[in-house]
Protein backbone atom coordinates (compact mmCIF):
# COMPACT_ATOMS: atom_id res chain seq x y z
CA UNK A 1 0.00 0.00 0.00
CA UNK A 2 2.57 2.28 1.01
CA UNK A 3 4.72 1.47 -2.15
CA UNK A 4 1.78 1.96 -4.29
CA UNK A 5 1.59 5.53 -2.71
CA UNK A 6 4.87 6.33 -3.16
CA UNK A 7 3.96 5.62 -6.96
CA UNK A 8 1.17 7.94 -6.92
CA UNK A 9 2.69 11.06 -5.74
CA UNK A 10 6.14 10.71 -7.36
CA UNK A 11 3.31 10.65 -10.77
CA UNK A 12 1.72 13.37 -9.25
CA UNK A 13 4.92 15.17 -8.96
CA UNK A 14 6.19 14.49 -12.15
CA UNK A 15 2.89 15.93 -13.55
CA UNK A 16 3.27 19.16 -11.58
CA UNK A 17 6.58 19.57 -12.94
CA UNK A 18 5.68 19.14 -16.51
CA UNK A 19 2.96 21.54 -15.98
CA UNK A 20 5.08 23.96 -14.56
CA UNK A 21 7.79 23.33 -17.43
CA UNK A 22 4.83 23.44 -19.88
CA UNK A 23 3.78 27.32 -18.05
CA UNK A 24 7.25 28.74 -17.88
CA UNK A 25 8.12 28.10 -21.31
CA UNK A 26 4.80 29.32 -22.81
CA UNK A 27 4.37 32.04 -20.06
CA UNK A 28 3.98 34.63 -22.66
CA UNK A 29 1.49 33.17 -24.85
CA UNK A 30 -0.76 32.34 -21.83
CA UNK A 31 -0.67 35.85 -20.85
CA UNK A 32 -1.43 37.50 -23.82
CA UNK A 33 -4.28 34.62 -24.08
CA UNK A 34 -6.17 35.67 -21.60
CA UNK A 35 -7.85 38.63 -22.81
CA UNK A 36 -8.77 36.60 -25.64
CA UNK A 37 -12.08 34.87 -24.37
CA UNK A 38 -13.50 38.30 -22.97
CA UNK A 39 -11.92 39.99 -26.43
CA UNK A 40 -13.68 37.75 -28.76
CA UNK A 41 -16.98 37.77 -26.93
CA UNK A 42 -17.93 40.89 -26.55
CA UNK A 43 -16.58 41.54 -30.32
CA UNK A 44 -18.94 38.96 -31.26
CA UNK A 45 -21.73 40.27 -29.26
CA UNK A 46 -21.88 43.45 -30.47
CA UNK A 47 -21.34 42.98 -34.17
CA UNK A 48 -23.95 40.35 -33.77
CA UNK A 49 -26.25 42.33 -32.04
CA UNK A 50 -25.84 45.58 -33.47
CA UNK A 51 -24.11 45.21 -36.58
CA UNK A 52 -26.25 42.18 -37.97
CA UNK A 53 -28.92 43.36 -36.01
CA UNK A 54 -29.55 39.87 -34.39
CA UNK A 55 -31.69 38.47 -31.25
CA UNK A 56 -29.69 38.12 -28.34
CA UNK A 57 -30.42 34.67 -27.84
CA UNK A 58 -29.29 34.10 -31.67
CA UNK A 59 -26.03 35.82 -30.23
CA UNK A 60 -25.41 34.26 -27.74
CA UNK A 61 -25.58 31.05 -29.41
CA UNK A 62 -23.58 32.49 -31.91
CA UNK A 63 -20.83 34.15 -30.09
CA UNK A 64 -20.49 30.93 -27.32
CA UNK A 65 -16.70 30.13 -26.72
CA UNK A 66 -14.99 26.79 -25.69
CA UNK A 67 -14.16 28.87 -23.04
CA UNK A 68 -17.29 30.59 -21.04
CA UNK A 69 -17.09 34.24 -19.96
CA UNK A 70 -17.55 35.00 -16.37
CA UNK A 71 -19.85 37.59 -16.90
CA UNK A 72 -21.36 40.35 -19.70
CA UNK A 73 -23.34 42.99 -20.44
CA UNK A 74 -25.08 44.74 -23.06
CA UNK A 75 -25.48 48.55 -23.20
CA UNK A 76 -28.09 49.29 -25.62
CA UNK A 77 -27.89 52.99 -24.91
CA UNK A 78 -24.14 53.16 -26.08
CA UNK A 79 -24.42 50.34 -28.12
CA UNK A 80 -21.76 48.40 -26.59
CA UNK A 81 -21.10 45.07 -25.14
CA UNK A 82 -18.44 44.55 -22.09
CA UNK A 83 -17.40 41.15 -20.91
CA UNK A 84 -15.30 39.65 -18.29
CA UNK A 85 -12.88 36.20 -18.48
CA UNK A 86 -9.62 34.70 -17.06
CA UNK A 87 -9.04 38.15 -14.78
CA UNK A 88 -9.59 39.99 -17.96
CA UNK A 89 -12.30 42.55 -19.23
CA UNK A 90 -13.02 43.86 -22.91
CA UNK A 91 -15.26 46.08 -24.41
CA UNK A 92 -16.85 46.41 -27.87
CA UNK A 93 -18.26 49.79 -28.49
CA UNK A 94 -20.77 50.10 -32.16
CA UNK A 95 -19.58 53.41 -33.81
CA UNK A 96 -22.50 53.62 -36.73
CA UNK A 97 -23.69 51.88 -39.31
CA UNK A 98 -20.49 51.96 -41.71
CA UNK A 99 -17.62 51.23 -39.39
CA UNK A 100 -20.26 48.81 -36.89
CA UNK A 101 -18.13 47.74 -33.77
CA UNK A 102 -14.70 48.19 -32.61
CA UNK A 103 -13.01 46.30 -29.73
CA UNK A 104 -11.62 49.03 -27.50
CA UNK B 1 49.09 32.62 -85.20
CA UNK B 2 46.61 35.35 -87.21
CA UNK B 3 44.39 32.27 -88.29
CA UNK B 4 44.59 30.70 -84.17
CA UNK B 5 43.01 33.92 -83.28
CA UNK B 6 40.54 34.33 -85.53
CA UNK B 7 39.53 30.71 -84.26
CA UNK B 8 40.16 31.33 -80.95
CA UNK B 9 37.85 34.94 -81.78
CA UNK B 10 35.63 32.52 -83.37
CA UNK B 11 35.72 30.21 -80.27
CA UNK B 12 34.82 32.74 -77.55
CA UNK B 13 32.25 34.45 -79.53
CA UNK B 14 30.49 31.04 -79.84
CA UNK B 15 30.82 30.00 -76.22
CA UNK B 16 29.45 33.19 -75.21
CA UNK B 17 26.24 33.25 -77.57
CA UNK B 18 25.68 30.12 -76.07
CA UNK B 19 26.14 31.40 -72.76
CA UNK B 20 23.70 34.16 -73.73
CA UNK B 21 21.25 31.98 -74.82
CA UNK B 22 21.24 29.81 -72.31
CA UNK B 23 21.36 32.46 -69.80
CA UNK B 24 18.28 34.04 -71.70
CA UNK B 25 16.78 30.62 -71.48
CA UNK B 26 16.69 30.27 -68.06
CA UNK B 27 15.58 33.54 -67.24
CA UNK B 28 12.49 32.41 -69.46
CA UNK B 29 11.96 29.78 -67.47
CA UNK B 30 11.62 31.41 -64.61
CA UNK B 31 9.85 33.85 -65.48
CA UNK B 32 7.69 31.57 -66.86
CA UNK B 33 7.52 29.64 -62.68
CA UNK B 34 7.59 33.30 -61.52
CA UNK B 35 4.38 34.53 -63.63
CA UNK B 36 2.65 31.53 -63.87
CA UNK B 37 -1.15 31.79 -65.67
CA UNK B 38 -4.61 32.85 -65.24
CA UNK B 39 -7.54 30.41 -66.49
CA UNK B 40 -9.62 33.34 -66.21
CA UNK B 41 -11.49 34.26 -69.48
CA UNK B 42 -14.36 36.95 -69.21
CA UNK B 43 -17.73 34.91 -70.76
CA UNK B 44 -18.54 36.38 -74.05
CA UNK B 45 -22.04 37.70 -73.08
CA UNK B 46 -23.16 40.79 -74.20
CA UNK B 47 -24.87 42.03 -70.70
CA UNK B 48 -28.09 43.82 -71.27
CA UNK B 49 -28.66 45.07 -67.76
CA UNK B 50 -26.35 45.90 -64.93
CA UNK B 51 -27.76 45.29 -61.13
CA UNK B 52 -26.93 48.42 -59.65
CA UNK B 53 -29.75 49.56 -58.66
CA UNK B 54 -31.72 45.70 -58.20
CA UNK B 55 -30.63 42.33 -59.34
CA UNK B 56 -33.25 41.03 -61.89
CA UNK B 57 -34.62 37.60 -62.05
CA UNK B 58 -35.14 34.76 -64.27
CA UNK B 59 -36.50 31.18 -63.63
CA UNK B 60 -33.86 28.22 -63.59
CA UNK B 61 -34.98 27.07 -67.03
CA UNK B 62 -34.80 30.69 -68.86
CA UNK B 63 -30.75 29.94 -68.14
CA UNK B 64 -30.57 26.23 -69.31
CA UNK B 65 -30.83 25.53 -65.40
CA UNK B 66 -33.23 22.39 -63.96
CA UNK B 67 -35.47 23.62 -61.30
CA UNK B 68 -36.00 19.90 -60.18
CA UNK B 69 -32.28 19.30 -59.99
CA UNK B 70 -32.14 22.48 -58.15
CA UNK B 71 -34.23 21.06 -55.66
CA UNK B 72 -31.83 18.49 -54.26
CA UNK B 73 -29.08 21.21 -53.56
CA UNK B 74 -31.29 22.99 -51.54
CA UNK B 75 -32.39 19.64 -49.74
CA UNK B 76 -28.88 18.94 -48.95
CA UNK B 77 -27.57 22.92 -48.03
CA UNK B 78 -30.72 24.03 -46.15
CA UNK B 79 -31.59 20.58 -43.90
CA UNK B 80 -30.93 21.61 -40.51
CA UNK B 81 -31.08 18.61 -38.41
CA UNK B 82 -29.17 19.11 -35.43
CA UNK B 83 -30.21 21.26 -32.70
CA UNK B 84 -29.05 25.24 -33.18
CA UNK B 85 -27.79 24.83 -29.14
CA UNK B 86 -25.63 22.33 -30.65
CA UNK B 87 -23.98 24.28 -33.65
CA UNK B 88 -23.48 21.05 -35.52
CA UNK B 89 -23.63 20.05 -39.32
CA UNK B 90 -24.82 21.89 -41.94
CA UNK B 91 -25.72 25.72 -40.92
CA UNK B 92 -26.93 27.50 -43.84
CA UNK B 93 -28.06 31.12 -43.79
CA UNK B 94 -28.67 32.03 -47.65
CA UNK B 95 -27.79 30.57 -51.21
CA UNK B 96 -27.62 32.82 -53.97
CA UNK B 97 -27.50 31.60 -57.50
CA UNK B 98 -26.46 34.27 -60.51
CA UNK B 99 -26.37 32.85 -63.80
CA UNK B 100 -26.21 34.84 -67.21
CA UNK B 101 -26.62 37.68 -65.10
CA UNK B 102 -29.66 37.01 -63.50
CA UNK B 103 -30.89 35.46 -59.98
CA UNK B 104 -32.13 32.44 -60.83
CA UNK B 105 -32.12 30.32 -57.11
CA UNK B 106 -32.30 33.00 -53.74
CA UNK B 107 -32.75 31.36 -50.19
CA UNK B 108 -32.08 32.50 -46.98
CA UNK B 109 -32.73 30.78 -43.43
CA UNK B 110 -32.81 31.79 -39.95
CA UNK B 111 -32.99 35.27 -39.37
CA UNK B 112 -31.36 36.23 -42.03
CA UNK B 113 -33.22 37.68 -45.01
CA UNK B 114 -32.12 39.54 -47.87
CA UNK B 115 -31.66 43.12 -46.06
CA UNK B 116 -29.87 41.59 -43.49
CA UNK B 117 -26.08 41.75 -43.57
CA UNK B 118 -23.51 38.87 -42.26
CA UNK B 119 -20.19 38.70 -41.76
CA UNK B 120 -18.05 37.47 -44.31
CA UNK B 121 -14.70 36.79 -42.38
CA UNK B 122 -12.02 36.25 -44.91
CA UNK B 123 -14.02 37.06 -47.66
CA UNK B 124 -12.72 40.68 -46.82
CA UNK B 125 -9.58 39.65 -48.32
CA UNK B 126 -10.78 39.97 -51.74
CA UNK B 127 -12.21 43.25 -51.03
CA UNK B 128 -9.21 44.55 -50.17
CA UNK B 129 -7.99 43.01 -53.27
CA UNK B 130 -10.27 45.40 -54.85
CA UNK B 131 -9.63 48.21 -53.60
CA UNK B 132 -5.74 48.23 -54.25
CA UNK B 133 -6.36 47.23 -57.85
CA UNK B 134 -8.64 50.62 -57.78
CA UNK B 135 -5.84 52.61 -56.08
CA UNK B 136 -3.08 50.96 -58.44
CA UNK B 137 -5.39 52.03 -61.08
CA UNK B 138 -5.26 55.67 -59.41
CA UNK B 139 -1.55 55.89 -59.52
CA UNK B 140 -1.66 55.90 -55.71
CA UNK B 141 0.86 52.62 -55.29
CA UNK B 142 2.13 49.85 -57.53
CA UNK B 143 2.62 46.25 -57.18
CA UNK B 144 6.29 46.28 -57.31
CA UNK B 145 6.54 49.23 -54.48
CA UNK B 146 8.66 48.33 -51.52
CA UNK B 147 5.94 48.56 -48.77
CA UNK B 148 7.97 50.39 -46.54
CA UNK B 149 6.99 53.69 -48.67
CA UNK B 150 3.42 53.34 -47.35
CA UNK B 151 4.34 51.65 -43.53
CA UNK B 152 7.62 53.31 -42.36
CA UNK B 153 8.52 50.48 -39.78
CA UNK B 154 9.04 47.94 -42.83
CA UNK B 155 12.27 49.96 -43.56
CA UNK B 156 14.67 47.63 -41.55
CA UNK B 157 16.36 44.59 -42.54
CA UNK B 158 15.14 41.96 -45.06
CA UNK B 159 12.04 43.57 -44.35
CA UNK B 160 12.70 46.53 -46.79
CA UNK B 161 12.21 43.88 -49.70
CA UNK B 162 8.84 43.09 -48.92
CA UNK B 163 6.61 44.57 -51.99
CA UNK B 164 2.98 44.92 -52.08
CA UNK B 165 2.76 42.04 -54.68
CA UNK B 166 4.38 40.01 -52.32
CA UNK B 167 1.58 41.15 -49.65
CA UNK B 168 -0.97 40.45 -52.01
CA UNK B 169 0.10 37.16 -52.60
CA UNK B 170 0.96 35.92 -49.17
CA UNK B 171 4.69 35.85 -50.10
CA UNK B 172 6.15 38.45 -47.56
CA UNK B 173 7.56 35.71 -45.29
CA UNK B 174 6.55 37.41 -42.10
CA UNK B 175 5.54 35.23 -39.10
CA UNK B 176 2.09 33.80 -39.38
CA UNK B 177 0.32 30.57 -37.51
CA UNK B 178 -2.99 30.76 -39.00
CA UNK B 179 -4.73 28.87 -36.64
CA UNK B 180 -8.12 29.06 -35.09
CA UNK B 181 -9.56 27.40 -32.27
CA UNK B 182 -7.15 24.43 -32.93
CA UNK B 183 -4.14 26.28 -31.38
CA UNK B 184 -5.44 29.49 -30.24
CA UNK B 185 -2.34 29.69 -27.47
CA UNK B 186 -0.13 30.23 -30.92
CA UNK B 187 -2.50 31.53 -33.25
CA UNK B 188 -1.52 34.95 -34.82
CA UNK B 189 -4.62 35.54 -36.14
CA UNK B 190 -6.63 35.41 -32.51
CA UNK B 191 -3.61 37.58 -31.13
CA UNK B 192 -4.44 39.98 -33.89
CA UNK B 193 -7.80 40.41 -33.89
CA UNK B 194 -8.97 39.92 -30.24
CA UNK B 195 -5.90 40.21 -27.69
CA UNK B 196 -1.99 41.51 -28.25
CA UNK B 197 -3.08 42.99 -32.21
CA UNK B 198 -6.47 44.57 -31.90
CA UNK B 199 -5.51 48.20 -31.35
CA UNK B 200 -3.72 48.53 -34.50
CA UNK B 201 -3.54 45.17 -36.55
CA UNK B 202 -1.33 46.68 -38.88
CA UNK B 203 1.80 47.10 -36.13
CA UNK B 204 0.89 43.87 -35.34
CA UNK B 205 2.03 42.58 -38.83
CA UNK B 206 4.43 44.59 -39.56
CA UNK B 207 6.35 43.91 -35.95
CA UNK B 208 6.59 40.00 -37.14
CA UNK B 209 9.84 38.75 -37.58
CA UNK B 210 10.73 37.33 -41.08
CA UNK B 211 10.72 33.73 -41.33
CA UNK B 212 11.69 33.27 -45.20
CA UNK B 213 12.80 36.00 -47.32
CA UNK B 214 10.32 38.00 -48.74
CA UNK B 215 9.19 36.28 -52.17
CA UNK B 216 10.20 33.11 -51.21
CA UNK B 217 7.45 31.08 -49.00
CA UNK B 218 3.49 30.86 -49.37
CA UNK B 219 1.83 31.25 -46.22
CA UNK B 220 -1.93 32.23 -45.88
CA UNK B 221 -1.50 35.07 -43.14
CA UNK B 222 -4.30 37.04 -41.98
CA UNK B 223 -2.74 40.03 -40.56
CA UNK B 224 -1.34 40.78 -44.39
CA UNK B 225 -4.56 42.63 -45.79
CA UNK B 226 -4.72 44.81 -42.52
CA UNK B 227 -0.88 45.92 -43.18
CA UNK B 228 -1.97 46.43 -46.81
CA UNK B 229 -5.33 48.45 -45.40
CA UNK B 230 -2.88 50.38 -43.16
CA UNK B 231 -0.42 51.18 -46.37
CA UNK B 232 -3.62 52.30 -48.58
CA UNK B 233 -4.63 54.65 -45.96
CA UNK B 234 -1.32 56.50 -45.51
CA UNK B 235 -1.77 56.91 -49.47
CA UNK B 236 -4.67 59.59 -48.82
CA UNK B 237 -6.34 62.01 -46.07
CA UNK B 238 -8.09 60.36 -42.63
CA UNK B 239 -11.13 61.62 -44.37
CA UNK B 240 -10.78 60.00 -47.78
CA UNK B 241 -9.93 57.08 -46.49
CA UNK B 242 -13.13 56.89 -44.64
CA UNK B 243 -14.70 57.29 -48.02
CA UNK B 244 -12.99 54.96 -49.83
CA UNK B 245 -14.10 52.15 -50.26
CA UNK B 246 -17.73 53.12 -50.73
CA UNK B 247 -17.19 55.85 -53.00
CA UNK B 248 -14.64 53.97 -55.33
CA UNK B 249 -15.69 50.52 -54.80
CA UNK B 250 -19.21 49.74 -52.78
CA UNK B 251 -21.81 52.66 -54.26
CA UNK B 252 -20.21 52.33 -57.64
CA UNK B 253 -21.50 48.86 -58.24
CA UNK B 254 -24.39 49.27 -56.24
CA UNK B 255 -23.64 47.22 -53.29
CA UNK B 256 -26.91 48.53 -50.76
CA UNK B 257 -25.55 47.46 -47.23
CA UNK B 258 -22.04 47.36 -46.44
CA UNK B 259 -20.17 47.58 -42.89
CA UNK B 260 -16.62 47.71 -42.33
CA UNK B 261 -15.59 47.49 -38.95
CA UNK B 262 -12.22 49.18 -37.88
CA UNK B 263 -9.59 48.91 -35.32
CA UNK B 264 -8.84 51.32 -32.69
CA UNK B 265 -6.29 52.57 -35.14
CA UNK B 266 -9.04 53.62 -37.73
CA UNK B 267 -7.69 50.73 -40.24
CA UNK B 268 -10.22 48.81 -42.16
CA UNK B 269 -9.50 45.42 -41.09
CA UNK B 270 -9.13 44.25 -44.59
CA UNK B 271 -8.77 40.56 -43.67
CA UNK B 272 -12.38 40.02 -41.80
CA UNK B 273 -14.70 42.60 -40.70
CA UNK B 274 -17.15 43.31 -43.64
CA UNK B 275 -20.67 42.73 -43.51
CA UNK B 276 -22.38 42.97 -46.08
CA UNK B 277 -26.20 40.92 -47.38
CA UNK B 278 -25.55 38.39 -50.00
CA UNK B 279 -27.20 40.41 -53.04
CA UNK B 280 -24.44 42.74 -52.42
CA UNK B 281 -21.38 39.78 -51.99
CA UNK B 282 -23.19 38.64 -55.84
CA UNK B 283 -22.75 42.11 -57.00
CA UNK B 284 -19.13 42.29 -56.06
CA UNK B 285 -18.41 38.40 -57.66
CA UNK B 286 -20.09 39.62 -60.83
CA UNK B 287 -17.49 42.79 -60.81
CA UNK B 288 -14.83 40.12 -61.10
CA UNK B 289 -16.94 38.03 -63.09
CA UNK B 290 -16.61 40.82 -65.59
CA UNK B 291 -13.25 41.00 -65.79
CA UNK B 292 -13.40 44.50 -63.72
CA UNK B 293 -16.05 46.24 -65.96
CA UNK B 294 -19.22 47.33 -64.71
CA UNK B 295 -21.53 49.18 -66.39
CA UNK B 296 -19.36 49.31 -69.35
CA UNK B 297 -16.55 51.39 -67.40
CA UNK B 298 -13.60 49.64 -66.60
CA UNK B 299 -13.61 50.05 -62.67
CA UNK B 300 -10.45 47.36 -62.05
CA UNK B 301 -7.26 47.44 -64.19
CA UNK B 302 -6.92 45.95 -67.29
CA UNK B 303 -5.76 42.16 -66.13
CA UNK B 304 -6.08 43.03 -62.62
CA UNK B 305 -8.64 39.69 -62.61
CA UNK B 306 -5.94 37.78 -64.49
CA UNK B 307 -3.23 38.77 -61.67
CA UNK B 308 -5.48 37.77 -59.04
CA UNK B 309 -6.46 34.50 -60.69
CA UNK B 310 -2.58 33.45 -60.85
CA UNK B 311 -0.95 31.00 -58.59
CA UNK B 312 1.62 32.80 -56.19
CA UNK B 313 4.88 32.33 -57.84
CA UNK B 314 6.05 31.28 -54.08
CA UNK B 315 3.30 29.03 -54.01
CA UNK B 316 4.84 26.55 -56.26
CA UNK B 317 8.10 26.26 -54.65
CA UNK B 318 6.55 26.61 -51.15
CA UNK B 319 6.35 23.25 -49.40
CA UNK B 320 2.65 22.97 -48.40
CA UNK B 321 1.10 21.33 -45.46
CA UNK B 322 -1.32 18.77 -45.39
CA UNK B 323 -4.10 21.40 -44.55
CA UNK B 324 -2.63 23.65 -47.38
CA UNK B 325 -2.89 20.32 -49.89
CA UNK B 326 -6.69 20.35 -49.40
CA UNK B 327 -7.11 23.83 -49.79
CA UNK B 328 -7.69 25.71 -52.85
CA UNK B 329 -4.15 26.94 -54.50
CA UNK B 330 -3.91 30.73 -54.15
CA UNK B 331 -3.56 33.59 -56.05
CA UNK B 332 -3.61 37.54 -54.85
CA UNK B 333 -6.28 37.33 -52.38
CA UNK B 334 -8.68 34.97 -54.17
CA UNK B 335 -8.15 31.24 -54.17
CA UNK B 336 -7.94 29.37 -57.27
CA UNK B 337 -9.53 26.04 -57.75
CA UNK B 338 -6.99 24.87 -60.20
CA UNK B 339 -4.77 21.54 -61.02
CA UNK B 340 -0.95 21.79 -60.46
CA UNK B 341 0.30 19.66 -61.94
CA UNK B 342 4.05 21.01 -61.27
CA UNK B 343 3.07 20.25 -57.54
CA UNK B 344 1.01 16.83 -58.42
CA UNK B 345 -1.94 18.70 -57.04
CA UNK B 346 -5.56 18.21 -58.01
CA UNK B 347 -7.83 21.06 -57.20
CA UNK B 348 -9.69 21.19 -54.29
CA UNK B 349 -13.03 20.82 -55.80
CA UNK B 350 -12.72 18.53 -58.82
CA UNK B 351 -16.83 18.52 -59.56
CA UNK B 352 -15.96 22.53 -60.39
CA UNK B 353 -14.52 23.78 -63.51
CA UNK B 354 -11.04 24.79 -63.11
CA UNK B 355 -11.53 28.48 -63.65
CA UNK B 356 -13.52 28.87 -60.35
CA UNK B 357 -11.99 31.47 -58.45
CA UNK B 358 -13.39 31.86 -54.93
CA UNK B 359 -13.51 34.55 -51.68
CA UNK B 360 -13.32 32.09 -48.81
CA UNK B 361 -14.57 32.95 -45.59
CA UNK B 362 -14.50 31.07 -41.98
CA UNK B 363 -17.01 28.91 -40.61
CA UNK B 364 -18.80 28.58 -44.39
CA UNK B 365 -18.39 32.04 -46.29
CA UNK B 366 -18.06 31.94 -49.88
CA UNK B 367 -18.26 34.05 -53.06
CA UNK B 368 -18.15 31.38 -56.25
CA UNK B 369 -17.33 32.81 -59.30
CA UNK B 370 -17.14 30.29 -62.49
CA UNK B 371 -16.71 32.27 -66.26
CA UNK B 372 -16.94 28.96 -67.88
CA UNK B 373 -20.25 28.59 -66.39
CA UNK B 374 -21.06 32.53 -66.25
CA UNK B 375 -21.92 31.86 -62.83
CA UNK B 376 -21.60 33.81 -59.65
CA UNK B 377 -22.98 31.69 -56.33
CA UNK B 378 -23.06 33.08 -52.98
CA UNK B 379 -22.92 30.69 -50.16
CA UNK B 380 -22.99 32.13 -46.43
CA UNK B 381 -23.48 30.27 -42.91
CA UNK B 382 -22.28 29.13 -39.26
CA UNK B 383 -20.16 25.96 -40.16
CA UNK B 384 -18.76 25.07 -37.34
CA UNK B 385 -17.40 21.59 -38.41
CA UNK B 386 -16.62 19.89 -41.93
CA UNK B 387 -20.14 18.52 -42.30
CA UNK B 388 -20.80 20.84 -45.22
CA UNK B 389 -19.19 19.26 -48.35
CA UNK B 390 -18.25 22.13 -50.89
CA UNK B 391 -17.87 20.03 -53.95
CA UNK B 392 -20.75 18.05 -53.18
CA UNK B 393 -22.63 21.25 -52.60
CA UNK B 394 -21.01 22.86 -56.15
CA UNK B 395 -21.86 19.62 -57.92
CA UNK B 396 -25.61 19.68 -57.17
CA UNK B 397 -25.61 22.98 -58.86
CA UNK B 398 -23.58 22.13 -61.83
CA UNK B 399 -25.59 19.27 -62.15
CA UNK B 400 -28.84 20.89 -62.97
CA UNK B 401 -27.55 22.87 -65.66
CA UNK B 402 -28.91 21.30 -68.71
CA UNK B 403 -26.46 18.93 -70.57
CA UNK B 404 -23.79 21.90 -72.25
Amino acid sequence: MKKIMKILVMILFIIIIIIGIVTITNWNDINNFRPMVSGAFSKFMCSCLFVEQRSEEQCLQWSKLDLPVSSYSVDHNEKSVTASALGKTSKAHYTNDRFGCTLQ
Amino acid sequence: MSNLNRHSIKGILVVCLIVLFTCITEADEQQGNVTGTSNFKKPATQRDYWPTKEWKVKKPEDVGMNSQDLKKMELYAFSRLQPESERKGIRTDSVIIVKNGYIVYEKYAGEFTRNKVHITWSVSKSFTNALFGIAIKEGKLSLSDPAWKFYPSLNRGQHKNITVDHLMRMSSGLYSNETYEASPLKSTVNAMLFTIGHTDMAAYAASQDLEANPGEKWEYASPTPNLLMAMLKNTMSAREYEQYPWEKLFNVIGMKKVVWERDVAGTFVGSSYIFTTSQDMARFGYLFLNDGIWEGKRLLPQGWVAYSTTIAPAYYTTKLSKSDMADPAYGALWWLNRDIPEKNMKRAFPDAPDDMFIAMGHWGQYIFIIPSLDMVIVYTGDNRDDTFNINTFLKLIIDSISKR
